[in-house]
């Protein structure tokens, strides 16, 4: 090889989605109308202690151990705003083993829907605010301003890249399956077909799932193996995204199988090699030229078999619950109560839409691994009653509107929020259309 | 009762004797069996090779109830017979909100906890309407429950019904509820299914092994029942849903697939 180094160098761009998403307590037919409590406070905060226990906190202390040793590994998180908000309620020390890794600026954030949303879907800006929600939540934890934005479960198509791109943001992640690259490589950095050209990585789901979920299938998956596909990869394909959720280490895959010891034999053989190099996906978009525009018509995601909508959308009752989710914005948004509009995000989150989908065989599996319902159909009829509920809680409020010392308590409130955001992110707030 | 010839033929013929459960005296007859019979079905388990039992449900009896080792027990389960579901003769609808029950009177299929949940759905559902389809030893008695309830205008009793009758039933309804106390297997929710009614059934029965698109309960958890039945009349979309999906499913759960199973286990049993 007489190629100059940096042609021949290939970029290894890792990425790790964090969620955790505010579940459900079981709500009756019968309790419409209690206006109770919709959400599994004490179970969530378990859930939080539980993963932090077996994944956040041993992952992040090895990462940070392998990221001083060895600086030249970086890493991409995407954390949702509603795990970041259960971190700060539950388990701060996970939230201050982010922001440690956070320091080493070998860590890259992603921008996301602040409530892990399909709010892409939504009509109006509700999008929109979600992801300026979370570049101000990123901001504050971690003192950080995400570049790069990745869509809920990678959703994407042509035109949330528009949109993602007039929010200002310079790349996105999405998943590289064979019916958008129709024969292209995934490894390379793409870029969207409008004149702004917003950058665009495809993960390897292949390369990812080995790990995700086909660790223990591989006897378990060993460093060789693994650093050998990767070294087969032909070198003229210059970027590997690898994007696979963060709980793989610890809690989908257990402590007990190796996972942890994995990954740290991986990062530790990546960093010890020289022509895969790793990367943030911001220094990629800095030094990697796109190689091809890519065009993505219909919506693409990272879930299921399909990796189309149909894990959140699919059915009837998904569809149904969704839209009457939507149907509610106009109502929730006219009355001035952050609180309210808070819960109604909490129940944009697209699990709660997850768990009711009636898929069957492995994707069927994947979906009653994540969920707390025995069934679908119970995930659905706990979701309409709080939905229900909660549409007769906003009614209320507008029967009986809020007396003057609370609506005063209210605007201030709001008054104070507003003051939180950052200027440049008021600035993008006014640079987009409406 | 066929279980002595069973064990004579046996004995005659010395070749293996495959018993098939349908049903126990603790399906029939809750914690107070009739000595007599749990004997003579004791009897014949013990002394078969080879035991098909129409569960797991129906298994888990046969171990725990008349210590049969685990490892002498296959499950194989009913089928039901395709069925076209536009030959279906539709009588004049008698409100929105029909709830049914079909199946005998007796303790049990657990009719009253139907009557209960009906009584808690009448709450939410004051114009809901309770089809109570079939007759047996406890007719008398949940007519009278329902009386004493003052629900009679809600409930409608067709006694013993068959063929096209049980047709025009499933037209009309809304939800089939199945509240058995100890189902072995149980068809009718199968059929309703075929006929593109959903079903509520109870975890203590064996269709809820083999049907995923079915909303369970627990036979005793009248509330749960009441509040399933509400959710179903009240969100079309799970009505459809749980329609569309447990009509695919059954396409599966046939006698063919029964038949085949139990071939494979005689051909291991010789």
């Amino acid at each position: 090889m007489n190629l100059s180094d940096t042609t021949t160098k290939q970029h290894l761009v890792l990425y790790f989605q964090v969620h955790q998403p505010r579940r459900l307590r079981p709500f009756r037919f019968f309790d419409i109308g209690t206006r109770g409590e919709y959400f599994d406070d004490r179970q969530n905060k378990a859930i939080a202690e539980r993963v932090a226990r077996q994944c956040y906190l041993p992952t992040n202390a090895l990462l940070l151990q392998l990221i001083r040793k060895y600086p030249q590994i970086k890493v991409v998180f995407s954390i949702s705003g509603v795990a970041i908000d259960q971190f700060k309620e539950y388990t701060p020390e996970v939230l201050d083993s982010f922001r440690a890794l956070a320091d080493t600026g070998s860590v890259e954030f992603l921008s996301e829907t602040d409530h892990h949303s399909l709010a892409c879907m939504m009509p109006g800006d509700e999008f929109e605010l979600q992801v300026l929600d979370h570049t101000a939540k990123l901001h504050e934890h971690f003192n950080v301003r995400p570049t790069v934005f990745r869509n809920t479960e990678l959703i994407y198509n042509d035109e949330i890249g528009r949109r993602v791109e007039a929010l200002g943001f310079n790349g996105i992640f999405s998943d590289g399956i064979d019916r958008i690259l129709q024969g292209r490589s995934p490894h390379h950095l793409y870029q969207h077909p409008d004149l702004g050209g917003l950058k665009i990585f495809l993960r390897n789901y292949n390369l990812s799932d080995d790990i995700a979920f086909r660790y223990a299938h591989h006897g378990p998956l060993t460093v060789e193996k693994y650093m050998s596909w990767l070294n087969g990869i032909p070198s003229h394909e210059n970027v590997i995204t690898l994007a696979m959720d963060y709980e793989t280490f610890g809690e989908h895959q257990k402590m007990n199988s190796g996972i942890l010891k994995f990954l740290e034999g991986l990062l530790t053989a990546v960093a010890r090699q020289k022509h895969i190099i790793m990367a943030t996906a911001s220094e990629v978009i800095r030094s990697v030229k796109p190689h091809d525009t890519l065009s993505v018509p219909h919506y693409i995601s990272w879930a299921d078999q399909e990796r189309d909508l149909s894990a959140w959308l699919g059915n009837d009752m998904q569809r149904d619950a969704f839209d009457c989710m939507v149907r509610m914005e106009r109502d929730i948004k006219s009355i001035d109560d952050p609180d309210l509009l808070e819960r109604w995000r909490w129940l944009q989150t697209s699990d709660h839409f997850y768990y009711m989908s009636t898929k069957k065989n492995d994707d069927g599996n994947v979906h009653a691994y994540f969920s707390p319902y025995p069934s679908p159909y119970e995930a659905f009829m706990n979701y309409m009653n709080v939905l229900n509920d909660f549409s007769y809680q906003v009614s209320e409020h507008e029967r009986h509107p809020q007396n003057k010392q609370k609506a005063g308590a209210i605007r201030s409130e709001a008054e104070r929020r507003d003051l939180q955001v950052p200027t440049w992110a008021m600035n993008l707030q006014n640079s987009y259309e409406h | 009762m066929t279980f002595p010839a069973g064990i004579a033929a046996q004995q005659v013929s010395n070749k293996p004797l495959v018993v098939h459960v349908h049903s126990t005296e603790f399906d029939r007859s809750g914690e107070y069996v009739d000595q007599k019979v749990y004997a003579i079905e004791r009897e014949g388990v013990e002394k078969a090779d080879h035991i098909l039992a129409v569960s797991k449900w129906t298994k888990d009896i046969l171990v725990y109830r008349y210590k049969v080792p685990a490892e002498k027990i296959s499950v194989s389960y009913n089928g039901i017979t395709p069925k076209d579901l536009t030959t279906t003769p539709a009588i004049p609808s008698i409100g929105s909100h029909v709830v049914t029950f079909l199946g005998r009177l007796t303790y049990q299929k657990g009719p009253f906890y139907f009557v209960e949940a009906a009584r808690k759905v009448l709450e939410k559902f004051p114009d809901a309407h309770f089809v109570v389809a079939g007759s047996g030893d406890l007719f008398p008695q949940v007519v009278e429950r329902v009386a004493q309830l003052k629900l009679s205008s809600r409930f409608h009793f067709t006694g013993f019904l068959k063929g096209e009758s049980i047709d025009k039933v499933w037209s009309v309804s809304s939800v089939y509820v199945m509240p058995s106390v100890s189902e072995p297997f149980g068809i009718t929710p199968l059929e309703a299914i075929q006929a593109g009614v959903p079903v509520i059934v109870s975890n203590q029965s064996g269709v809820a092994e083999v049907m995923p698109h079915a909303i369970k309960v627990d036979f005793w958890k009248t509330d749960d029942l009441a509040d399933a039945i509400c959710n179903v009349l009240a969100y079309e979309s799970l009505s459809t849903t749980l329609k569309k999906n447990s009509l695919k499913e059954i396409k599966n759960i046939t006698w063919d697939k029964a038949a085949k199973k139990i071939k494979t286990i005689y051909h291991e049993l010789i």
